[in-house]
């Protein structure tokens, strides 16, 4: 199993309750949470960054299951293998 | 109450449910059953959190319904007013989708999204929260109303299967010694089962089932071997723990029908299909993941298999011998026992059930025993809780499944503890002409806990046992309903008989010894499939194949 720094956006609609159900996932997933930012913009917009520790094949399940929320419009999932850097967004 | 009166006025029909639990139920197998959503309605704080369970059982069982929850007015939000409940945040992890209502122009658009959202794509429930200043406002739909809300429906329609995915399962599966095909219940919901028949004919290979994915294929089929796992049937689990190539379509790969996720399993070459991405790895990393619909990959896969290299028969046959060895031991074991076996009592019903007759099952070792001995021979037919496994399930799912489909017998097969659960709803048969026929095997514990307490905890019974109160049949009798105590499969032949014929009700109770009612084969936790506890007289079966000794053994 490959460890690494994971870094996961999410852009999605319906504001805070949207957030919330991003949460709900989040925390099913086998990862240890560094951070995580949450922007709300008009129309129910919503961006939030999960940056988390752990298993690649959890953080990839985490960002499948986020990509199944009907509200969510896009989830990009970057990795940062142990003293490598993040590739830029 | 505006929602209700707005639906008197539309001529709604509404079923009052005795406890919301049962109308999110009878909803789930409305869903099921009709392949649309199944509409629970409830009011504001404890009628909204009454429907979680519901909810998560559809959940969990991928099932389309539409849940419309009344909420306290806005003016009042956050203010601890009477039944206030924030459901949209208690479902949410729970639904496919929730969303609150804040504006008359969103009702629309809202419930046209979330009925939409719970049948495309992999079905699940979805909830509407409706405060009641909302649904006393007036509004009058304008021109430049959205139809939804803003959601991107294209991701609920799943690729075309990868074709490069497609030419290497193809070729695993052509080259491969003993292929099975694990079916779920994706199956039923892509209507797939013409494709898994067809391909497991052309490979000559075993089907086995999930516990829901019994739903979607004929029992009846020679190929298909039932279902496998911890009360699975012992020649599926044999086919499962022997192949060296596994087709699972549809199906999460619970720990409930693989007993352990490796390293046995790990050791196979897994070819997993499924609609949503993230059930492909999430339990057994699969050798190719193909994300698609489950009847567009079999197509596709039978496209790539147009001839296969004719297989030895020995495993089919070593299988089909496990199944004449099981059925012989079970026929005795039914001998000697003191009260009727509840095996016997399914296939008695069996024998009197029409084929396309909607079998529901409660859950306890009542739904073990038919997991293992009830044949389903019309897939969309049997509707069971598996992912949740929620006591209480089958009587109102029953009446919900006699309300979508009234030409259709209905049999609910339930347990002594899951019927008391929700055993209020009763009520519902006359009300509302809904002639179910009830069998509840009465064994006056909750059996299967009592089961993992007798083997698992140095038999110390600890709250699983049920005083004899309170007697079913006054219970049928206060609701109209017909009971009775058969004491011989003869008499449950005759009654089951008279009430599928006459579309009259009825409460059967099956007297079962608690002493005697032990699900085997049974797969303990955490052990493999090969580890079955074995029923009575195969303790010498072996589940791991060896070609010659297996031939040896069948030819005795």
């Amino acid at each position: 199993m490959s460890q690494g720094i994971h870094l996961v956006e999410v852009e999605a609609w319906n504001s805070l309750d949207t957030l919330v159900r991003i949460v709900n996932t989040a925390r099913r997933a086998r990862l240890a949470y560094r951070e995580v930012k949450a922007v709300l913009g008009p129309e129910g917009l919503v961006r939030v960054l999960l940056v988390a520790e752990g298993d690649d094949a959890e953080a990839a399940w985490l960002a499948a299951k986020l990509e199944r929320l009907p509200e969510v419009y896009s989830v990009e999932h970057r990795v940062r293998q142990a003293g490598g850097e993040l590739p830029p967004a | 109450m505006g929602f209700f009166d707005a639906l008197a006025l539309e001529d709604v029909e509404i079923l009052a449910f005795r406890h919301e639990q049962g109308a999110a139920h009878a909803a789930d197998a409305y869903g099921r059953l009709t392949r649309r959503p199944g509409v629970v309605l409830a009011t504001s704080g404890p009628g909204a959190t009454n429907l979680v369970t519901g909810l998560a059982n559809a959940y969990f069982d991928s099932s389309p319904v539409l849940a419309v929850t009344g909420q306290v007015p806005t003016s009042v939000f956050g203010r601890d007013a009477f039944q206030e409940t924030d459901i949209v945040g208690v479902v949410a992890p729970v639904a496919k989708f929730a969303y609150q209502v804040r504006r008359p122009s969103e009702a629309g658009p809202a419930l046209r999204t979330a009925y939409r959202l719970a049948y495309e794509g992999r079905p699940g429930p979805t909830l509407v929260d409706f405060p009641r200043d909302v649904q006393l406002a007036e509004y009058r739909c304008g021109a430049g109303e959205h139809a939804y809300l803003p959601v991107d429906f294209s991701k609920q329609r799943p690729p075309r299967p990868d074709p490069v995915a497609v030419r290497r399962a193809a070729r695993l599966l052509a080259y491969a010694a003993r292929p099975v095909l694990l079916v779920g219940n994706g199956v039923y919901w892509s209507r797939a089962w013409g494709e898994v028949l067809r391909l497991a004919e052309l490979l000559q290979a075993p089907v086995v089932t999930t516990l829901p994915g019994k739903n979607a294929v004929p029992a009846s089929h020679p190929l298909v071997m039932g279902p496998a796992g911890m009360h699975g049937r012992l020649e599926a689990d044999a086919a499962l723990a022997n192949a060296d190539v596994v087709l699972a379509v549809g199906t999460r790969f619970s720990d409930r029908t693989v007993g352990r996720f490796g390293p046995e399993l790990r050791e196979k070459k897994i070819i997993h299909v499924d609609l949503d991405r993230s059930e492909l790895g999430k339990n057994v990393e699969p050798t190719v993941a193909i994300h698609a619909d489950a009847a567009a990959a079999l197509r596709a896969l039978l496209r790539e298999l147009p001839a296969v290299p004719r297989r030895d028969p020995g495993f089919l046959d070593w299988l089909r011998w496990i199944r004449s060895r099981y059925e012989e031991a079970m026929e005795a074991w039914a001998r000697r026992l003191r009260k009727l076996a509840p095996w016997k009592v399914l296939r008695a019903l069996r024998e009197v059930a029409p084929p396309d007759t909607v079998t529901v099952t409660g859950v306890g070792s009542h739904q073990m025993w038919a997991e293992q001995h009830w044949d389903v021979y019309v897939p969309g037919t049997w509707l069971t809780s598996a992912g949740l496994g929620t006591m209480g399930f089958c009587l109102p799912a029953a009446l919900g499944a006699k309300a979508a489909a009234p030409e259709r017998p209905v049999l609910c097969l339930d347990g002594d503890g899951s019927f008391q659960m929700t055993m209020n709803n009763l009520a519902l048969v006359r009300d509302y002409n809904l002639p179910v026929t009830v069998v509840v095997f009465d064994n006056r514990a909750l059996m299967l806990v009592k089961h993992w307490q007798i083997y698992l905890y140095d038999r110390r019974i600890v709250a699983t046992e049920l005083s004899s109160r309170p007697d079913f049949a006054k219970i049928a009798e206060a609701y109209d309903i017909e009971a009775v105590r058969p004491s011989s499969l003869n008499e449950v032949r005759k009654w089951a008989d008279w009430s599928i014929r006459n579309q009259e009700p009825l409460l059967m109770v099956i007297d079962v010894d608690s002493e005697e009612d032990i699900v085997l084969p049974w797969v303990k936790p955490g052990d493999w499939l090969t580890e079955a506890v074995k029923p009575p007289g195969l303790e010498d079966l072996d589940l791991v194949y060896r070609e010659p000794a297996a031939a040896e053994a069948r030819t005795g």
